[in-house]
């Protein structure tokens, strides 16, 4: 199984389309994108 | 399409029956609701896959299906998962439709080992996105980083774009004047999320029993996401926010206690505090849950019973919670109008008085051969007339 860091993109992804949001904010939205990995 | 004054008038009516029924008094009569489900697709000619991406042609089936049948509400769901085609597409099946194209089938996954459970509950987010998400859709295990971001973006960004087409539940408002009840939104409890997408069914009750603390240490490691998913408020009081609950219907009391019962405590009572109501699907019994039950607030639940005793239920309840039952799926399948009447005004005799009642299928419609249109016609026109206070 390839070794990818997919919670690093998620961070670039949420860097490109908020990036107006900060601190917890964006944190709480990388939290939201991975969680809803789960459900695909 | 605008509802007309004459459906908006309908529109009202019924909300304002739900509205009186879940705060426990009398409304005129009886609400009916509709809880076919994708059932509507094969009652109109359709299998699940000609309604993909197919906008128009979904709202028309799921309209016709709420049509000439007595319906005061719906829960819908809002449609069809039109994301399960993109996400076949990427490599995962998590969710499939059968093979005569008719319904959507779950599979059972497992993503998770038994010995890594410690990662997940140190870091639940980074768990999911590096290992669960890249064991599940094979598109990222793509040597192009580039691609897989491309896709992870897509994969972000359509849900939006499909609820911006979806108009199932609004085609079905402005046409006909029948409220979505459920339309408020969903709250998933973090043991359900582990059971369903990250341990599946058998390692989860495995785990209950072999490594029970690691097992609620990564159900405790969800909560403060889970949390913020239970709204803040104020909302208005209809509609409700649902759930259907998984795996509480395996966790024997004291289990219950433990994993279950303390999120949706939580989430029960913040949605009660924000304004609305928790329109919670207790699948199989709950009856050995009922002693927690008890210390929720009057009013705040509307309960879908599927095998739970509406006499036992309306015994211990009556007072506090809203109940929502009617005849089971096995009765309907009968084909016997009589004896799904005769079940019916049983249901209505015992749950209707005082108030707090709503009739609808304990289990929803699926398959074509799960209920005959006619014979839900005549059961739902028998308890307009016969549900009156």
């Amino acid at each position: 199984m390839r070794e990818r860091d997919i919670y690093k993109l998620v961070e670039r992804y949420v860097e490109e389309y908020f990036p107006d949001l900060e601190g917890e904010a964006r944190q709480q939205r990388i939290e939201a994108l991975c969680a809803s990995f789960m459900n695909v | 399409m605008r509802m007309t004054e004459d459906i908006k008038k309908l529109y009202n009516e019924r909300v304002e029956r739900f509205i009186t029924t879940s705060n426990l008094k009398e409304p005129d009569r009886v609400p009916i609701m509709n809880s076919t489900s994708v059932w509507a697709i094969s009652y109109s000619g359709y299998t699940y896959a000609d309604l993909y991406e197919n906008f128009d042609l979904e709202a028309e089936v799921f309209v016709k299906a709420h049509e000439g049948f007595f319906y005061d509400g719906t829960r819908t769901g809002g449609g069809i998962n039109h994301m399960v085609k993109f996400h076949n597409q990427l490599g995962s099946f998590q969710n499939f439709i059968s093979p005569n194209a008719v319904t959507l089938q779950h599979s059972e996954t497992s993503s998770m080992e038994a010995d890594e459970y410690d990662e997940f509950i140190a870091d639940p987010f980074r768990f999911i996105a590096n290992k669960i998400a890249i064991r599940k859709i094979t598109a990222f295990q793509d040597e192009d980083e580039e691609k897989v971001y491309q896709l992870m973006a897509e994969l972000f960004q359509k849900p939006a774009e499909i609820r911006a087409k979806t108009t199932v539940n609004e085609a079905i408002k402005n046409r006909l004047g029948i409220p979505a009840i459920s339309g408020g939104g969903n709250i998933v409890n973090p043991i359900d999320q582990i059971f369903d997408y990250v341990r599946g069914f058998k390692n989860t009750m495995t785990d209950i029993r072999r490594r029970p603390e690691k097992l609620l240490a990564a159900v405790e490691a969800m909560i403060p996401y889970a949390e913020r998913n239970i709204p803040k408020g104020p909302l208005p009081e209809f509609p409700w926010i649902t759930d259907n609950h998984h795996i509480a219907k395996f966790l024997t009391g004291e289990l219950f206690g433990k994993f279950y019962w303390p999120y949706y405590k939580t989430s029960v009572e913040g949605v009660f505090n924000a304004g609305t109501k928790f329109l919670s699907h207790f699948e199989g019994s709950w009856e050995q849950h009922y002693d927690y039950l008890q210390d929720l607030p009057k009013t705040s639940l509307i309960c879908i019973l599927e095998d739970d005793e509406v006499e036992v239920f309306k015994k211990r309840f009556a007072g506090q919670f809203c109940i929502y039952a009617g005849i089971h799926s096995s009765t309907l399948r009968s084909g016997d109008i009589e004896k799904c009447k005769e079940e019916a005004k049983r249901i209505i005799d015992i749950a209707a008085p005082g108030g707090g009642y709503i009739y609808g299928l304990r289990n929803g419609l699926l398959a074509p051969g799960d209920a005959d249109a006619e014979v839900i016609r005549a059961i739902n026109q028998f308890i307009l007339e016969y549900a009156v206070y």
